[in-house]
């Protein structure tokens, strides 16, 4: 795989070929915005659009999302912080705040850019602090391998929803969509004995942990973790305190041997 | 559905799934036969989609619900379609729109009649902007039309 040398706002970087342009700026410390990306999914969907930077290529000098643009030998220079680059995301984030003028994390952004209100007209709906971004749905799908959540709808009708808006069966209550979502749409509610993925899920049944007796994980996700586990899955018995815990305690047994 | 309706509705989709080989890039395909079959994809047909062509179900009704061609409720026995594209709506389509909601006896955002007779939908451009503004009741295409043109068409229907 060959290497490819470019410049971003003047400062030489490297990267391979194919890398995605967000990536290597992250990487290089550059901050770019991205509400919709994230470390952990490894494609990103390229949905917010504020990661929108202008690129010079050989032929061509544009401005495209740096999520999704893999990079080449003809980009020759980035840069992130031009007066068109700043006009575009307003413009997009105008419309992020059409869309969810009471989230906070939208608003807070839209601030750090100069954008005191939008001036679309906003969509009354339900779960109005979701930008769309797809993180939760893309987690669910493709890393947890639950698939108990997706998008429906087109257009501004558009948004994420448990099948036939039931409570969703297929949810393992684990939590990673609320993990992710940038702007808390989505929500872990727990109480001493069961966990709600709001608005997903259905309240479900919490393993206690065998040493604290605290509720560790969902009954569906032990069970879910078991199976991709197979015989390993003796290492699931706890919760995470704990497990932190019991391993401190080992390692200090070790040193104290060792003295 | 009935229990007997639900089991021809799984049998059927099989052999729709069959005939594509079970393959998971034919969902679309797939799908459109269903409807064809039914006039909507109804819920159990979508559920034994997504378990035969591992497509988990969020999936499948992402595509279901995102194209205007497939429907999720059951169709009334006439459909009519009423052009919104743009020379229809200049013309004055959401006054036949509201026109047939009267007639038909249709709440905002009710699609079907009670007793199942007609669906009312919204498209968008039927592709003949000549005849704007203009409707089709069962495929068949009504042009040049106004409001009081309504209560003909519906008559022909029974």
């Amino acid at each position: 795989m060959s290497e490819i040398h470019f410049n971003i706002n003047g400062k030489e970087v490297t990267c391979r070929r194919d890398e995605m342009l967000l990536d290597v700026a992250l990487r290089h410390g550059i901050d770019i915005p991205a509400p919709c990306h994230h470390f952990a999914l490894p494609e990103d969907y390229g949905a917010c659009r504020l990661c929108l930077v202008e690129i010079e290529e050989e032929r061509w000098t544009g401005v495209d999302a740096a999520c999704t643009y893999p990079v080449r030998e003809k980009c020759i220079a980035v840069r992130t912080d031009t007066e068109e680059v700043r006009r575009y995301r307003q413009l997009n984030l105008q419309l992020l705040l059409a869309r969810c003028p009471e989230s906070e994390s939208v608003r807070d952004l839209a601030r750090s850019m100069d954008v005191e209100a939008s001036r679309f007209p906003g969509i009354q709906r339900q779960n109005s602090d979701c930008i769309l971004c797809g993180l939760c749905v893309n987690v669910c799908e493709n890393l947890i391998g639950a698939g108990a959540i997706g998008f429906v709808g087109r257009g501004a009708e558009r948004r994420v929803a448990a099948p036939f808006d039931e409570p969703a069966s297929q949810c393992i209550g684990c939590g990673a969509c609320a993990e992710v979502c940038p702007t808390n749409a989505i929500k872990t509610i727990e109480t001493e004995d069961e966990r709600t993925i709001k608005p997903f899920s259905p309240p479900l049944k919490l393993v206690k942990c065998p040493e604290c007796g605290k509720g560790c994980m969902t009954e569906k996700q032990l069970e879910f973790m078991k199976t991709q586990l197979g015989n390993k899955s003796d290492v699931l018995a706890g919760c995470p305190a704990c497990k932190v815990r019991r391993r401190a305690q080992e390692f200090a047994a070790v040193l104290r041997g060792k003295e | 559905m009935t229990v007997a309706e639900t089991e021809n509705a799984i049998k059927h989709t099989d052999g729709v799934i069959e005939s594509y080989g079970a393959k998971r890039c034919d969902l679309i395909h797939i799908l459109q036969d269903v409807q064809e079959e039914y006039d909507y994809l109804p819920r159990p047909a979508l559920e034994r989609v997504s378990e035969k062509l591992n497509v988990s179900l969020p999936e499948v009704l992402r595509v279901a619900t995102f194209y205007a061609a497939f429907s999720l409720e059951p169709r009334g026995e006439h459909l009519i379609t009423v052009c919104t594209g743009t020379a229809c709506h200049v013309k004055g389509a959401p006054r036949l729109i509201d026109a047939l909601q009267r007639d038909l006896g249709l709440e905002e955002g009710q699609e079907t009649t009670d007793d199942m007779k007609f669906t009312l939908r919204e498209v968008r451009c039927v592709g003949c902007c000549s005849l704007a503004p203009v409707l089709t009741v069962d495929g068949r295409i009504h042009g040049n039309l106004a409001p009081e043109d309504i209560s003909d068409i519906l008559e022909d229907c029974f």
